[in-house]
């Protein structure tokens, strides 16, 4: 009986041999020692693994580089601080003098200027300082920028197929290393200095994270985990301190505190009833929500003006009332479902933007674009700023399939294109572009669409943010990202930069958020 | 004196025909005496089927006829332990080690197998050794086989590819149906919770060389039981609506001595409705799906000399579903399917030893909405042997299989063995090699969300096992090892926006151990009886992020556990069942975690009339009324659920 264990053992001993590991990586990057690296950015392994960039350096495509214009002795300083070479190169700072830059003089001093911190005698400002960033030594990553002692980004960008949180500058230069996130992020929101991110994909889990950006270092927590059979969190909003989530796999509007504790979840429809399928979320100035239900084709209009009051335990639930429920079956197009998605409230109202499509996401014949416009005063359509009986606002047949709407400058951008597979594998994008709508006046005015660039990989715009007065655009059919000037009055978006790597040939934007 | 397996077969067929063309009565061939002693039931092992039924009630554990590979591990679920059970082939399989059986809500709602951590597709399932699994991918849902006609489960576990072709990745389940036996006849009628109520009808006849078994079957429920919706909190008790289910079968199957030989044949047909109730969270109040299947299945084999045996079988199946889904936008879409096989076979047959060549030709035809009309052509040579030493207490068997399924070529290969250590114990081993070729779905099907990858190479499994097993009057016991290496498995990922295509992108490792153990009824102890199986894993995924790199996979608790006792006898019995499956996680790296369940059942039956072997059984499942069990896939499990069965028979079915 021994030797016949012992056999058994002996065979799984050998039979486990045979089990080899294979971290796999985003298309961009590579396997070191340390993991999955940035060799572009990744200034512990710049241009190739274990190459690291001196002290001062930064790595930029792949070659370590001195971001400031002097290097004394082929060394990277930074001569308004560098005890050692203060002011110019080679001018040491005796003894226990601190190097020091006020008003635009440096000079070695016995103290550092008000406001400045002492690092190894290099008087610098914590809260702006790249290289010492919120703690003497702390450098931001490339292209990152140190504001409030925090190595932040002008952009954040939710990297659905490679399951990451990337940077980039305004500019659109990639920034920072990519950070790994629960599968699937769909969607970023701030919670003051939280970065939350929403991640959701078949065969992964639904997951609710959260970025600290300040010192030691970028730190990731889990804030919530639930599981469900389909996981399925389809947009992430904040709003006064709160998360809420549009929780499709349970058809619910789910409401979070920045530490991950549930707050209420709300059916947005009864129990046992189809699920609503609920999508973008929107606030207006009077604590109310609107959420768009693009199963049931309606929108729903909720007060949260307790949700605050219940998170503090001042409130019992719910945390959250229906107010209107409004169906949009009669604003779609003939043959389509509405498939409300997106939502912005602006000025008073609420424009919902609408699928606008068939069952299979194709696109009926003869169908446009559609906006929907909803009085936040009467918590129905309102026909007169639609300009139409039913209160649609139509995008026409250059704007299928919106995507997103965001407000800016009095006016609405709408993003669309419709993904057409009926001659799969090749597929083609129609009505793509940006429509501009303005609702500055008493009626809406649809404007001239932004056209997408002629591309040998035809662009679908999805996810629209305004940082600052740059509009950033997200593409659906790749991992580009595309700058938009409203004020330019261009007719045609620009080439855009990939800063999301494909897998399986495919990379979706899902959702970007400027950086604070 | 020992004799190798080809030459067990060989001996009773040979008896068989001589009795035959003697012209005596048709009685039971007379056995072997080198038969008897080496099968554990008395049973002459076979090809899948029952060819020969000599002694089919015993002790232990029936030795299955999969056992022609040496070294198998297999598991025979004999249905009779649990005739009268109202159990479907589902619950049956669960008493296996090294299974897992998920069954989506109430009785007659669909259920799937797994095997050693591969998926339901990649197990076949066969029906009197006919494959089951359709060209268009998806596991074989059990609760198309009405459970009245099971007889026995023969479940193999391991890369399986030589002798059933590819795609037993996972092992393979062959479900037999009752064999004929002259003049035996049962009826049974079942009601119980839910609305369900299960009736069946069997009858036999036979005469000199030949024998017939009709059947008929039956099951209707109206799913309807209450549940608690956990998600989201608070929990609020629903019902489950929309989840009724309606099947019905007919079976005709005989077997007569021709030719020199034994032809057997079968007819099968079977079919229903059911509604598609969808999760909690996403009711589909208006989805159905209708099924129909139809089986024909015949085969000859006829001994040439003392030598050698020939063979040759054909099969057919059709298969129609129709079901109306809104997750596509509330379109009927119909498939039909059809798949033919032709194989014949020689075997050469010595005492020491056997070789047999088999040479395998089918079509395989799809025509479905999304998928268009497909079909491709299989063809396969199979070479296999034993080898039998140490006075038959060493065998050997190698076999290796070259097939051609559409574009696709590949081989498979196993080397099992087995060796009689002491008394009772022997140990034995296999390792082997399969793959499984994509479905028409993953090569074609273009609905919804779903797009098609044309390029996809074979899924591939590599494995092997080891178990140490001891047979004797007091029962069967085994403990063993396993390990398998799945390679280029398919899975879906996004390629383009709201679509996902099926690639070939995972590797995972699954292993562990695998116990079981069928003790005969104790007399000294009220007819004490016991059934155990027990299953701990270890998966692994080998691919992938390094954040689920080396972690458990998804659906795959490390324990499962099977535990029955029964008490009585011919007059009286009853049983318990305890089922315990540990924590899982839903997702890759350990994501969304689902707590251990523990589930008790129970059951009991009562002989009314000796004569007519009238006998009352009650079962109880979900004895706790547990009401938050769901399938792990959203879907609730009903309750304490209570069926009634009365049956009658003869020879009289009692509990073994």
């Amino acid at each position: 009986m021994t030797r016949a264990l012992t056999v058994l053992l002996a065979f799984l001993a050998a039979a486990s041999g045979c089990a080899r590991k294979e971290q796999t990586c985003s298309s961009d990057l590579t396997l070191c020692d340390a993991g999955c690296t940035a060799l572009a950015t990744d200034r512990a392994s710049c241009g190739a693994c274990g190459h690291a960039c001196l002290a001062g350096e930064s790595c930029y495509a792949g070659a370590c580089l001195c971001p400031h214009p002097t290097a004394c002795g082929g060394l990277c300083v930074d001569l308004e601080s560098d005890p050692v070479h203060c002011g110019s190169c080679d001018v040491a700072c005796a003894g226990a003098l601190v190097c020091t830059t006020s008003s635009g003089a440096t000079s070695c001093a016995p103290s550092c200027a008000t406001g400045q911190t002492a690092c190894e005698r290099a008087c610098v400002d914590l809260g702006t300082n790249v290289q010492s960033c919120g703690a003497c030594q702390r450098s931001c990553g490339t292209n990152e920028r140190c504001t409030s002692g925090r190595c932040v980004s002008d952009l954040y960008l939710a990297c659905w197929n490679s399951d990451e949180v990337r940077e980039a500058t305004g500019a659109l230069a990639a920034a920072g290393i990519p950070r790994p996130v629960a599968p699937g992020p769909i969607g970023l929101a701030w919670s003051g200095e939280l970065l939350a991110v929403a991640s959701a994909k078949a065969g992964g889990a639904e997951t609710l994270s959260a970025f600290r950006f300040d010192p030691p270092g970028v730190r990731r927590s889990t804030l919530l985990e639930t599981s469900f059979a389909a996981p399925d969190f389809e947009y992430l909003a904040a709003h006064e301190a709160l998360l809420y989530v549009s929780h499709a796999s349970l058809g619910t509007l789910l409401i979070v505190t920045p530490s991950g504790s549930i707050v209420d979840e709300v059916r947005l429809v009864p129990a046992g009833s189809p699920n609503p399928n609920p999508q973008g979320i929107a606030f207006d100035s009077g604590d109310r929500a609107y959420v768009a239900l693009a199963g049931t084709g309606e929108v729903v209009v909720l007060d949260v003006s307790q949700a605050l009051a219940c998170a503090l335990g001042a409130q019992s639930r719910p945390c959250a009332t229906v107010l209107a429920r409004l169906d949009l079956a009669p604003l779609a197009s003939t043959g389509a479902l509405p498939m409300p998605a997106r939502i912005a409230a602006t000025g008073g109202r609420a424009f919902v933007a609408m699928w606008n499509l068939d069952a299979y996401f194709g696109v009926p014949a003869g169908s446009t674009g559609r906006l929907a416009a909803i009085s936040g005063s009467t918590l129905d359509f309102d026909a007169t700023f639609a300009g139409t009986a039913s209160g649609v606002i139509d995008l026409g047949p250059d704007c299928l399939d919106a995507s997103d709407v965001a407000a800016y400058g009095g006016k609405l951008y709408v993003t669309c294109g419709a993904f057409d597979y009926s001659n799969y594998p090749t597929v083609t994008i129609q009505g793509a572009g940006i429509v501009p709508v303005d609702v500055s006046g008493a009626v809406a005015k649809v404007l001239p669409a932004v056209a997408t660039p002629v591309d040998a990989q035809p662009v679908a715009p999805g996810k629209l943010a305004f940082c600052g007065s740059t509009g950033y655009v997200g593409d659906r059919n790749s991992g580009r990202v595309f700058l938009f000037d409203p004020a330019s009055g261009s007719t045609t978006l620009g080439t855009g930069v990939e800063l999301c790597p494909p897998s399986n040939g495919f990379a979706f934007v899902a959702d970007i958020a400027c950086g604070p | 004196m020992a004799r190798s397996l080809c030459l067990r077969r060989i001996l009773p067929l040979l008896a068989a025909v001589a009795f035959a063309r003697g012209g005596r009565a048709a009685e039971p061939a007379p056995l072997d005496p080198a038969q008897v002693a080496s099968s554990a039931a008395g049973r002459a092992p076979g090809l899948f089927g029952e060819e020969i039924e000599i002694v089919v009630r015993g002790p232990r554990r029936p030795q299955a006829a999969a056992a022609v590979a040496p070294g198998a591990s297999v598991t025979v679920v004999d249905a009779e332990r649990f005739a009268g059970e109202a159990k479907g082939a589902g619950a049956m399989l669960a008493t296996s080690p090294g299974v897992a059986v998920t069954e989506q809500g109430a009785p007659g709602q669909a259920s799937t197998v797994s095997i050693r951590g591969a998926s339901a597709q990649q197990v076949k399932v066969l029906l009197d050794g006919v494959p089951l699994n359709s060209a268009a991918g998806g596991g074989v849902d059990l609760s198309t086989i009405p459970p009245q006609w099971i007889s026995r489960i023969e479940v193999v576990r391991g890369t399986e590819g030589v002798h059933h072709g590819t795609g037993a990745l996972g092992g393979v389940v062959n479900v037999v149906t009752a064999p004929p036996r002259a003049g035996a006849w049962s009826a049974s009628a079942t009601a119980g919770s839910f609305g369900t109520y299960q009736s069946d009808a069997q009858v036999s006849a036979g005469g000199e060389g030949w024998g017939v078994l009709g059947s008929v079957a039956g099951t209707t429920t109206t799913g309807r039981f209450p549940y608690l919706l956990q998600d989201p909190p608070p929990p609020i008790g629903l019902e489950r609506e929309h989840d009724a289910s309606e099947t019905a079968g007919a079976l005709l199957k005989g077997f007569a001595e021709v030719g020199g030989g034994r032809l057997d044949a079968a007819a099968q047909l079977s079919g229903g409705r059911r509604e598609l109730p969808g999760t909690p969270s996403a009711p589909t109040p208006l989805d159905w799906q209708e099924d129909a299947r139809g089986l024909l299945s015949a085969r000859f084999r006829r001994p040439a000399g003392a030598s050698f045996l020939l063979s040759a079988s054909g099969s057919a199946r059709v298969d129609r579903v129709t079901a109306r889904l809104e997750d596509l936008g509330g379109s009927v879409v119909r498939q039909r399917g059809l798949a033919t096989t032709a194989a014949a076979s020689a075997a050469w047959c010595r005492a020491h030893g056997s070789a047999e060549a088999t040479v395998e030709a089918g079509q395989e035809r799809l025509q479905a909405d999304g998928m268009g009309d497909h079909e491709r052509p299989i063809l396969a040579l199979i070479l296999a042997g034993e080898l039998t030493g140490l006075d038959g207490r060493a065998r050997l068997g190698p076999g290796i299989r070259l097939e051609r399924v559409g574009d696709a070529r590949g081989a498979s290969a196993k080397l099992g063995g087995s060796l009689g250590l002491a008394g009772p114990l022997s140990l034995r081993a296999s390792v082997g090699r399969t793959y499984r070729v994509p479905s028409f779905a993953e090569l074609y099907l273009q609905q919804g969300a779903i797009a098609p990858n044309p390029a996809l190479r074979p899924e591939t499994g590599i494995g092997g096992d080891a178990a140490l097993v001891a047979e004797g009057a007091r029962g069967t016991a085994s403990i063993g090892a396993f390990q398998t290496l799945y390679d280029d498995l398919i899975v879906y990922q996004a390629v383009s926006f709201r679509r996902l295509a099926p690639v070939n992108a995972d590797r995972s490792l699954v292993r562990g151990l695998e116990a079981e153990l069928a003790s005969a009824p104790l007399r000294q102890a009220a007819g004490l009886t016991a059934l155990l199986a027990y299953t701990l894993t270890d998966s692994q995924a080998l691919r992938g992020r390094e954040d689920i790199l080396g972690l458990d996979l998804p659906r795959m608790p490390r324990h499962r556990l099977y535990a029955r006792l029964g008490v009585g006898g011919a007059a009286a019995d009853a049983h318990g069942v305890v089922q315990y499956v540990s924590r899982q996680f839903l997702a890759f790296g350990r994501y969304a975690e689902i707590g251990p369940a523990l589930t008790w059942d129970a059951g009991a039956s009562v002989r009314l009339c000796r004569t007519a072997g009238l006998r009352l059984h009650v079962e109880i499942r979900n004895l706790l009324d547990v009401r938050t069990l769901d399938d792990s896939y959203g879907n609730p499990l009903p309750g304490r659920t209570v069926l009634v069965t009365l049956r009658a028979g003869q020879p009289p079915k009692e509990p073994i």
